[in-house]
């Protein structure tokens, strides 16, 4: 407010200036002119050179001055515009200084703490609400200051604290620090955002999925048991008959608990509660050891296997029964795929940025508008011949995201009609 | 002498089904639906192998095995749990921190079922 005041005298101050400078130049140049010229010719024209220079030189202040003016008056409204987002967004945001304390903050963060305005929270100690199980407060503000300490090293750090308002509520909050620079002093530019909200529905979704599970699951398990009884001959005879009828049953039950499972991988590989379980393994002994798996089905298919497997593989770290999980399914789907006498192959290299492994095939391959969807649930792309085993459209989706979890890539290259690809690179 | 199993399911179908099965491979088979007659049946009949479910009426499978574990006439016998239960992240976590011997998911294949008891017990009917 005191700026814009003294900008608007300022400005004003220099037009009359300028003006004055202008009427009282008139005069003055006519004196000049006099002096300078002897006849009155050339005392009309020096006259009117005098005062052109002179219109110029305050014509030009003047339009410096205009320009100026626009200038301060935008940046003036991109002050207000900025001013108006950071009090009006619905995340907490301000500036503290290297201790945490904290110098400015919007109503937004203010209403998160409990307090009706921002003013109440300034001076205050951004740890002062931080909370947590009495013996882990300490350790909790140790942490804070660390990522305080870091922020400052012009590092950008998010992570969650849990808050405290002074009515005693708790939230999860996201707490994002960054270093700026205000008026040549630097300052920490603090943005939070509550998660409570969102945690609760996570965890409701989460419990709303067990739930329905468990009740799919147990009586699955009583038609499971019911069949296997009758078809195994433990509740009386059954004719060849009845029991080709009843495998498909069977079939269908196993397909059913299948896919319940691959829609809990899902759901836990897709929340953030999943914890890789990273050690450093060797992919050749992966390799080999699902090699073994799948070697029944192999055999039965009277298939080539085709090692390619560079000496000296990286050491990578991963979770060895989730990446088991990839390789096991990549295979299963090259021997589905591919026909009786056909060519499975299983490449791994060294990369920069780790370990390539690629398991191909000779198999049906993937039609070119098919390659886009193949990694998104419940899609199944293969002819319904090839589907009779029951797939559930999961498992590539599950590959991709446990893939993506060891912060990987995982990618197909098809030809239709020739055989697939399949390769997942994971770093180091 | 048949090795006696306690089969514990609030589920009367699989409770049912389990049990006839298990009697099939030539098991001695006693059942009960809730924890609290179970820990009776379990202190009078001594079983050789306990399947118990983790969702039961009145407290949670989980509870009734530290129970049983904590008895001095019950704790070594083998707790297998079976349920269909997803709910609270890794049962198998949980299934170690109460000392049972196993976690067995529903639906479950019925020689899976088998071999993990005979793990325990050895081959039915030996001494």
């Amino acid at each position: 407010m005191k700026n814009k005041v003294f900008l608007a005298r300022y400005t004003l101050i220099r037009m009359i200036v300028t003006t004055v400078i202008f009427i009282l130049f008139i005069p003055a140049s006519l004196a000049l002119a006099k002096v300078i010229a002897d006849d009155y010719s050339r005392f009309m024209l020096m006259q009117t050179v005098i005062s052109l220079i002179l219109l110029i030189i305050c014509g030009s202040l003047l339009l410096v001055t205009m320009a100026q003016l626009g200038i301060k008056r935008k940046e003036v409204q991109a002050g207000r515009v900025f001013k108006e987002i950071f009090e009006q967004s619905s995340f907490g945001m301000g500036l503290m200084d290297q201790r945490g304390t904290i110098l400015s903050c919007n109503i937004a963060f203010a209403l998160m703490l409990g307090y009706i305005s921002s003013d109440h929270l300034l001076h205050k100690k951004f740890d002062s609400f931080l909370v947590s199980e009495a013996q882990k407060r300490e350790e909790k503000c140790n942490i804070f200051f660390e990522k305080l300490q870091s922020a400052w090293k012009n590092k950008l750090v998010t992570s969650e604290f849990s808050l405290i308002s002074i009515d005693g509520n708790m939230l999860l909050a996201e707490v994002t620090i960054h270093r700026t620079l205000i008026c040549k002093s630097a300052l920490l530019m603090f943005t939070v955002y509550d998660l409570t909200e969102r945690k609760r529905m996570e965890q409701l979704k989460d419990d709303f999925v067990g739930m329905v599970s468990h009740e799919l699951r147990t009586p699955l398990s009583a038609i499971k048991g019911s069949i296997d009884l009758i078809i195994e001959g433990v509740a009386g005879t059954v004719s060849e008959e009845q029991k080709k009828v009843l495998e498909t049953g069977r079939r269908n039950v196993n397909r059913l608990s299948r896919l319940i499972n691959g829609i809990l991988d899902l759901q836990k590989l897709r929340s953030e509660k999943i914890i890789l379980d990273l050690q450093n393994e060797d992919m050749r002994n992966l390799i080999d050891e699902a090699r073994t798996t799948v070697l029944q089905e192999v055999n039965s298919k009277q298939l080539n296997v085709r090692l390619d497997i560079e000496d000296d593989l990286n050491i990578i770290q991963i979770d060895r029964d989730l990446i088991m999980q990839v390789l096991i399914n990549l295979l299963n789907n090259a021997i589905k795929f591919t026909n009786q006498g056909g060519t499975i192959g299983i490449i791994a290299k060294n990369t920069s940025k780790g370990v390539l492994v690629s398991v191909e095939d000779t198999g049906i391959g993937i039609k070119k508008e098919d390659l886009s969807r193949l990694f998104d649930s419940f899609v199944q792309v293969a002819p319904p011949l090839y589907r009779k085993t029951g797939s559930t459209g999961l498992g590539l989706t599950i590959c991709k995201k446990i893939i993506e979890n060891h912060r990987g890539s995982i990618w197909i290259e098809s030809e239709y009609g020739k055989g697939s690809v399949f390769s997942f690179e994971l770093p180091f | 002498m048949k090795k006696l199993i306690l089969i514990i399911d609030d589920e009367i179908d699989i409770l049912t089904l389990t049990a006839y099965r298990l009697k099939y491979e030539g098991y001695e088979v006693i059942t009960a639906s809730e924890c609290e007659s179970a820990f009776k049946l379990a202190k009078e009949k001594k079983p050789d192998l306990i399947l118990l479910d983790i969702h039961l009426p009145g407290m949670t499978g989980f509870e009734l095995c530290h129970q049983l574990k904590g008895d001095s006439e019950l704790h070594h016998i083998p707790v297998l749990f079976f349920s269909a239960s997803s709910v609270g992240g890794n049962p198998l976590i949980k299934v170690e921190e109460c000392k049972a011997q196993g976690y067995i998911q529903k639906p479950f294949e019925i020689e899976f079922l088998i071999r993990e008891i005979t793990k325990h017990l050895g081959k039915n009917n030996e001494e």
